[in-house]
């Protein structure tokens, strides 16, 4: 059995990492600190690697919603009838993960919301619908606003990134809304803007949460 | 809905349909684009542009190859592109890049550290070293190391050998050794002249 220097046993490293055991490079890793590190350090880089996919995360919400409007917009997909029931299950699950000071705002935006529910108001009050709905929304934000402005300097300094990326995405939700209500005014009767127009709702009031909830840290 | 029955309506343009698919796969497409990418705007931005261009060809996939496979290999050229566009590089996408030691390559030193890096690496840390890989190192670390796929359904999704992939795994695990110990020599160092500091003010 030949000897294995330090460099053989990096051009071997490779294998080793892979599973196979040259009795040389064995010999030589038992007895040399340095070639035994590297084997140690890229086994850890090999485990850490792995522990980085447990932390697989879900894209935001906005993610779905902007592919479906493009998907929609190139004719790739036919437009999906959904019930407001189904609408308003999603709305329910989304709320646990509201800052406790903006719940009682978002609760109230859905009771808005949940106006065009009743069929009974459906055909007369669709623009009334839309008003409600828009104070509503105005309401919650101001009540982000009022709280935020008691800490707003601090995250600046501490969080200015996250900060900065949350003020963009809002941007991107605001205009979003705009189209949407452009849209509703346009062609009140038609359920597929009022759905978006709803989902643009709730992301925006789930990133004026998140807003709260990264500016309470 | 099973994958497969999602597919076949995916196909005919089935909205639901679609939406299952994006369900069943917006985590692992995510997660890749925000390793490879690190900033989670553009990881959205990667991710979006990914599953619209796979609803695109939705109608020509035709099972030759696994349909996750399929998904992977897209996202990642979308992910390639987008890191060729910043870099300039012409590169082609089955040309994996291959830095030497002045462009990012591990480096061949013998006499490196003997102090290991053993509890040392978190995620931030190596997020951040992850970062600094070229394209194609981190394109199958993330892919073998963090994402678990085989090496020869990496050869696949980035064209490339099998022995190719065994060796960018192999380039990018020495890489990101050098990178991590570079952060822990600074660190040490930055500590050292923080204690030295501290003695001077007393």
């Amino acid at each position: 059995m030949s000897a294995m220097n330090c460099e053989k046993f990096w051009e071997f490293s490779e294998q080793w990492m892979d599973g196979e055991r040259h009795p040389g490079a064995v010999s030589h890793a038992s007895a040399c600190v340095r070639c035994k590190t590297l084997i140690e350090d890229l086994e850890s880089i090999h485990k850490a690697g792995a522990a980085l996919a447990m932390t697989e995360e879900e894209p935001p919400a906005r993610v779905w919603l902007a592919i479906r409007a493009q998907l929609e917009k190139e004719r790739l997909i036919r437009p999906r009838r959904t019930g407001w029931r189904e609408r308003f299950a999603a709305f329910e699950a989304f709320r646990p993960a509201l800052a406790g000071a903006y719940l009682s705002l978002i609760i109230a935006g859905s009771v808005a919301l949940g106006w065009q529910a009743n069929p009974n108001h459906r055909l007369q009050d669709q623009a009334e619908w839309l008003n409600h709905a828009q104070a509503t929304m105005a309401s919650v934000e101001a009540g982000f606003t009022t709280g935020r402005a008691t800490n707003v300097s601090a995250i600046q300094t501490e969080n200015s990134d996250v900060t900065a990326t949350l003020n963009k995405n809002l941007a991107i939700v605001d205009n979003m809304i705009s189209m949407c209500e452009k849209s509703v005014r346009e062609d009140p009767q038609n359920e597929m803007t009022r759905d978006y127009l709803y989902t643009a709702y709730q992301q925006k009031a789930d990133l004026l949460a998140t807003m709260a909830d990264s500016e309470g840290r | 809905m099973p994958e497969a029955e999602a597919l076949r309506l995916a196909q005919q343009g089935d909205a639901a349909a679609f939406e299952r698919i994006y369900q069943l796969h917006n985590r692992r497409v995510y997660s890749l684009c925000l390793r490879m990418v690190g900033n989670t705007a553009e990881a959205e931005d990667l991710t979006q542009e990914a599953f619209l261009q796979l609803f695109r060809k939705i109608a020509t996939f035709r099972g030759e190859s696994a349909f996750s496979t399929w998904l992977h290999r897209l996202a990642v050229n979308v992910v390639l592109m987008r890191l060729r566009k910043k870099t300039g590089s012409e590169t082609s996408l089955e040309e994996v890049t291959e830095p030497d030691e002045e462009t990012g390559g591990p480096r061949k030193d013998f006499g490196g550290p003997d102090l290991g890096l053993s509890g040392s690496i978190d995620r931030v840390n190596l997020q951040r070293a992850i970062d600094q890989l070229p394209a194609g190192y981190k394109s199958v670390f993330v892919l073998h190391d963090v994402q678990g796929y085989e090496h020869n359904e990496i050869a696949e999704i980035m064209g490339c050998s099998i022995g190719n992939s065994k060796s960018q795994l192999h380039k990018a695990r020495m890489r990101l050794r050098d990178l991590l110990h570079e952060r822990e020599r600074a660190r040490a160092r930055e500590e050292r002249e923080a204690f030295k500091r501290d003695e001077a003010e007393e």
